[in-house]
């Protein structure tokens, strides 16, 4: 379907800005979507786990507090702290969502349609978190509060930490397909079982690595709501604040997608189209996230280092490197 | 004009304003910012000019040292409301006289060397990378990881407030 929309704009303006223009449209059409559904279910998943009412008043149940909180946010005023980087403060909610955005056009929703077929995506997938770091730190910095310093050092610490093993998890994933084209790698998974099959230890890692890395309960420490500390977000409101909501939804979607296709087999599965297996199982994995959110209580700061520093990364290591043996001896 | 021509061009023209911003702009911040657009115009012109592989390792290790780099010029940025000290007469001269040094230097390592002949575009693969990576430019490899080390203690021990005396 996208290959016959993208030829069928590549008449009148070109091969090159058709694949562009069709693929900005569509993952930002579809990733806003998103944003709304997973504040729904984030919403309807808490009020079952925690065995809360939730909000009623917005008729009919509650239904539509999601549509009621993004209109105040669009109608809140826009406030610039005095003390405030303007141009680095203004640009920093783009750019916090702007890598999410290019790691999610190079994932392959089927066999035949990515947005990007890049012959070493999985290498850029790796690189582009960085730079939601980078983000971060601007964020932070700009914002001219200390408060907000300290929530993006945190949030920088948090992603390096638990970013590590996300990597590694990954590099034996590498290790087993031999490629590391993300269209590959789930080609490589027709002719055996799902890599979660192969590497249980490396799915698991990746999974909390990226609980950690989304800042997710029970790793939310940068937006700990119980120290006086915050997050970058501390000093912004309205459509500012909505930009990074929007950013932590979409990264979360991303990142599921993208354990989807590592260890899930990716697009394949009976009779449902490519686009539709892949974002059900990208959804598993975001329920996964949410589940642990709203049941396990948050660590602190000290641990989660201990934690990633201290177990994760050897773990994801030692996996690493008996995969490597393991690869070696049979060829 | 081709799509990869206008690529290299935009490309280009963003690492120089990065460049001229991580060396002319006044916060330490904003150097590093601008050092960060001038990485990213590179690896932009990489891309254009058909070497995929180099530009997203290229895009990996900016990546990855920025946020250090960048949590360090928040070490050793002034503080906020602080007015920006002058540069001095001489501080400015030594910089331009080092910087007039290196570019003679680049000038004379490029001029001579034996570049090989213009045959097309050659894929880099990440196998022959890694390879020479840890046979021939072992030794540079390891320099860079240990500049990287005596950067973090040097923007450590900067950074680092020195207590008065009466205070222990």
């Amino acid at each position: 379907m996208l290959s016959g929309l993208r030829d069928l704009l590549a008449g009148p303006i070109g091969q090159f800005p058709a694949t562009l223009v069709l693929g900005a449209v569509c993952i930002l059409g579809c990733l806003s979507l998103n944003t709304l559904f997973l504040a729904w279910l984030e919403r309807v998943v808490s009020v079952r786990i925690q065995r809360r009412l939730g909000p009623v008043e917005v008729k009919p149940q509650g239904a539509l507090q999601t549509a009621a909180d993004v209109t105040m946010l669009l109608g809140r005023r826009l406030l610039t702290p005095v003390a405030a980087d303007r141009h680095v403060y203004l640009a920093a909610p783009v750019l916090v969502f702007a890598p999410t955005l290019c790691v999610a056009s190079l994932i392959p929703l089927s066999g035949a349609e990515a947005f990007a077929d890049v012959p070493y995506g999985l290498l850029m997938v790796g690189a582009l978190p960085c730079f939601t770091a980078l983000a971060i730190i601007m964020a932070g910095w700009s914002s001219g509060e200390g408060r907000a310093v300290l929530g993006a050092m945190r949030s920088v610490a948090q992603v390096i930490a638990c970013g590590m093993p996300v990597l590694l998890s990954v590099l034996s994933v590498v290790l087993i397909s031999q490629t590391m084209n993300l269209r590959r790698i789930v080609e490589a998974q027709q002719h055996t079982a799902w890599y979660v099959v192969y590497q249980p230890v490396a799915a698991a890692l990746y999974v909390i690595g990226i609980a950690a890395v989304a800042s997710r309960a029970p790793f939310g420490i940068p937006e700990a709501g119980s120290v006086p500390i915050g997050d970058v977000r501390a000093e912004r409101a309205g459509m500012r604040l909505a930009m990074f909501r929007f950013a932590e939804h979409t990264n979360m979607l991303v990142l599921g997608a993208l354990g989807a296709t590592l260890f899930l087999g990716g697009w394949m599965g009976p009779f449902l189209p490519g686009p539709v297996w892949l974002l059900l199982k990208a959804y598993a994995i975001v329920f996964l996230m949410m589940w642990t959110r709203w049941t396990c209580r948050r660590l602190r700061f000290g641990r989660l280092m201990r934690l990633a520093w201290g177990y994760l990364a050897p773990a994801a290591l030692v996996n690493l490197v008996a995969t490597a043996a393991f690869v070696s001896v049979l060829g | 004009m081709s799509w990869a021509g206008a690529l290299f061009g935009v490309a280009a023209v963003i690492a120089l304003i990065g460049a001229v911003g991580a060396v002319g702009l006044r916060s330490a911040f904003h150097n590093v910012l601008g050092f960060a657009v001038a990485m990213l115009g590179v690896a932009g012109v990489f891309l254009s000019v058909g070497h995929d592989f180099l530009a997203i390792v290229f895009v990996l290790i900016c990546g990855g040292a920025l946020p250090v780099v960048m949590v360090h010029a928040v070490l050793l940025n002034r503080p906020a409301g602080e007015a920006p000290r002058p540069r001095g007469r001489a501080a400015t001269l030594g910089a331009a006289a080092v910087a007039a040094a290196g570019a003679v230097a680049a000038w004379l390592v490029v001029s001579g060397a034996p570049w090989p002949p213009a045959g097309g575009r050659r894929e880099v693969e990440a196998a022959w990378a890694g390879y020479r990576f840890l046979t021939d430019y072992v030794l540079a490899f390891e320099l860079v990881s240990v500049l990287i080390a005596v950067a973090m203690i040097g923007a450590v021990t900067v950074a680092r407030r020195r207590r008065p005396k009466s205070e222990g």
